[in-house]
């Protein structure tokens, strides 16, 4: 009988604990507003070594009861790596005026920006073969994995109202990111669909009834060399 | 002789062969590993007389805690052989379940006893990680002994049964940092069931751990104090993992895998993957559902009162700990499926005490039980029959009768290399490079990896020829 009373205080315990925060939350709005940004500020001046992206924002802010942050700039540097590592295919990706909100009812990460700048370096392929090899550039799991890790259980929709790549400008780019496990992603752009397989040889993609591929460092190393 | 009696014996013959079975196809088709060859070493500076303090260091850069090898050393130096260590796993292995199913017996009940037995020959992570020497591969052995000296505590309200419990946990814990969880579910436990010892003992208590860990506090902490090698946060952590992983060493799904974080070479891809592997995630659910729902009449004490109390006390511990497994996900600690080892045989007690105590829907919950036994059962011997006839050239039981067919085949001189998916690796080689032939330069594939890639297919084509010789599962390809 104690042991039970235990358990069920502890669960009202844990019931009254909830709405207090609630309560506290909703009284302390501003002052979680600002804590929220301040996290924000720590984590961007965080050194998270030499092979992680570097964040930058300007002018942020955060709305913590509508779950979401506004940036006037977010730049994402991508740190040189190995040659040929995927990675390098760019640099620096710039998103500017967003909306970043997180949808708890839809389960969704809704990104919404005016632009999206970035160069990217050209690809080439071998299309000798049924399917078509990357010459260029070899795939990391990891970071398949890292992002299905990110992305597990929520999507990621954006919309972008322009979008510059290499100086070649889209309008009204919306699309949706969704990884199914960690083998498997589908990437929606403007109703166009490309799957990304996970394969432990590298990257398999499907986009319009062919396949593209993104071979792993050791069969990249022997298959151009 | 009772019937009860020849019907536990009979159950202990079945209960000893599969296991022979399974180990003896699987202890084999194991691959020596850093840690293994790193653990070995250890083994022998103590034979040495070198007496380390730490053994090697984990993957987060802090050096292991010394029991481990001080444990295993004495059995290094009759059976230095590596494959004959992990034979020895397995022997202990099958001995902690033998032990806990006969105390199962004498203390509970015959079909108890037959219960946890069977499910523990089925458990695909328990029977997987007694394959092979890891450190902490014997937690299982040192958990089935913690609950019977808790029981004996509990039961007789012995202090020094107690000291033991506290000792074993110490142990665990120093073979697999992660289970320090077990520390505060004892404590936890003892404080509300009313079981502290005298402050005295308590003294004393603290004064064993101490000792035990001393060694490893001496390196880290007065010797070597930097010794630690510089670690940085993740920029995201993955709260999901520990979960996620709990669900596969519950269920066992996770061995389906071939490769992954620390599970190189788990089991070779084959068409059967995609047919056992929904089946057991079926059955990762079943087990779950049965598991919370054991648990949670555990801690709220709702069974039949009639119950031993030292049973029910017990329950109650092994509850705390399948519950405190969650922390890792509440603190976001990076923990993979070989940090869960503390729960065999947890899982397979709450399991067995649960149907034991139930007094409604108890055929309900043997029926589901007996599907988790069935499917984990199922996917643990195909394995077994699957390493049997696809084992790695590179396995501890296959790298010596690989070398004499190759040595055979290519008597003066030869180049391996092998394909997987993972890439092309270079593996052996004898005699004058120059002087081999291209009949002799061999890149091997596993049947299952050619049929199943079509980038293994696409590379061997193109610059490969494919001969008449086979190796077990392996075609054998040389230069064209």
């Amino acid at each position: 009988m104690r042991r039970k009373s235990i358990f069920i205080y502890m669960i009202i315990f844990l019931i009254i604990l909830f709405f207090i925060c609630f309560i506290y939350l909703k009284e302390n709005v501003e002052t979680f507003n600002i804590q929220v940004k301040q996290n924000i500020e720590r984590n961007l001046s965080m050194d998270w070594g030499p092979n992680e992206p570097k964040l930058f924002a300007e002018g942020y802010s955060s709305d913590i009861l509508n779950l979401s942050l506004n940036f006037n700039k977010f730049i994402i540097e991508i740190p040189m790596h190995e040659k040929s590592h995927i990675l390098n295919l760019t640099k620096r990706i710039v998103l500017d005026e967003c909306i970043f909100k997180l949808n708890l009812l839809h389960l969704l990460l809704d990104l919404d920006c005016r632009k999206f700048t970035t160069s990217s370096k050209n690809l080439t392929f071998d299309q000798n073969k049924h399917i078509i090899y990357s010459k260029d550039f070899f795939f990391d799991s990891d970071i398949f994995q890292r992002l299905f890790t990110r992305f597990r259980f929520f999507n990621l929709k954006f919309y972008f109202n322009q979008v510059s790549i290499n100086n070649d400008f889209i309008q009204n780019v919306n699309g949706q990111l969704k990884f199914y496990n960690d083998e498997n992603a589908t990437l929606t752009i403007n109703d166009r669909l490309i799957e990304f397989f996970n394969r432990p040889e590298g990257l398999e993609i499907h986009h319009q009834n062919q396949k593209f591929y993104f071979l792993n460092k050791n069969f990249f190393q022997h298959f151009w060399n | 002789m009772s019937k009860q009696l020849i019907t536990f014996m009979f159950f202990m013959i079945f209960f000893i062969t599969a296991t022979s079975y399974y180990y003896y196809w699987t202890v084999p088709a194991n691959s020596i590993w850093y840690d293994q060859r790193a653990a070995i070493e250890v083994f022998q500076k103590i034979i040495d007389g070198k007496f380390p303090l730490v053994g090697y260091n984990h993957s987060n850069g802090i050096p292991s805690f010394a029991a481990f090898y001080y444990i295993i050393s004495p059995v290094y130096y009759f059976l230095n052989d590596p494959i004959e260590l992990y034979y020895f796993i397995a022997f202990i292995n099958v001995l902690s379940i033998s032990i806990f199913s006969t105390f199962l017996y004498l203390k509970l009940n015959l079909s108890s006893a037959i219960l946890f037995g069977v499910y523990s020959i089925t458990n695909v992570w328990g029977l997987y990680y007694g394959s092979f020497l890891w450190n902490p591969n014997l937690i299982p052995f040192f958990m089935a002994l913690l609950f019977i000296f808790t029981f004996k505590f509990f039961d007789t309200k012995k202090t020094i049964f107690f000291h033991i419990s506290g000792l074993i946990i110490n142990l665990i814990v120093q073979m697999s940092p992660q289970a320090i969880l077990l520390v505060f579910s004892f404590g936890i436990t003892i404080i509300i069931l009313n079981k502290l010892p005298r402050l005295i003992h308590l003294f004393n208590h603290a004064i064993f751990h101490f000792i035990l860990i001393s060694p490893w506090l001496i390196h880290t902490r007065i010797l070597n104090p930097s010794s630690k090698a510089p670690t940085h946060s993740t920029i995201f952590k993955d709260f999901t993992a520990p979960l996620i992983e709990y669900t596969s060493y519950v269920g066992g799904w996770g061995l389906t895998q071939e490769t992954g974080k620390f599970l190189d070479y788990g089991t070779i891809i084959s068409p059967e993957n995609q047919f056992l592997l929904p089946l057991l995630k079926i059955s990762t659910i079943i087990c779950i559902l049965l598991v919370v729902s054991f648990s949670f009449q555990f801690l709220t004490n709702r069974f039949d009162q009639r119950i031993n109390i030292s049973w029910r006390n017990l329950a109650y511990f092994i509850g705390l700990i399948n519950l405190f497994s969650l922390f890792f996900f509440f603190l976001g600690l990076r923990v993979n499926t070989h940090h869960f080892q503390f729960l065999t045989p947890t899982i397979a007690l709450i399991l067995v005490l649960g149907i034991n105590f139930q007094v409604h829907k108890k055929k309900l919950s043997m029926g589901l039980l007996s599907f988790v036994i069935l499917t984990q059962g199922t996917y643990s011997y195909w394995r077994a029959h699957s390493e049997s006839i696809r084992p790695y050239i590179t396995d501890i039981g296959y790298q010596q009768i690989f070398s004499e067919y190759l040595k055979d085949q290519c008597p003066n001189s030869a180049r391996v290399r092998y394909v997987t998916p993972n890439g092309i690796h270079t593996y052996m080689q004898h005699g004058e490079l120059k002087g081999i032939v291209s009949s002799c330069n061999w890149m091997l594939v596993q049947e299952n990896h050619y049929d199943l890639s079509i980038i293994i297919h696409d590379f061997l084509n193109e610059k490969f020829q494919l001969s008449q010789n086979k190796f077990k599962n392996y075609l054998i390809w040389f230069t064209k």
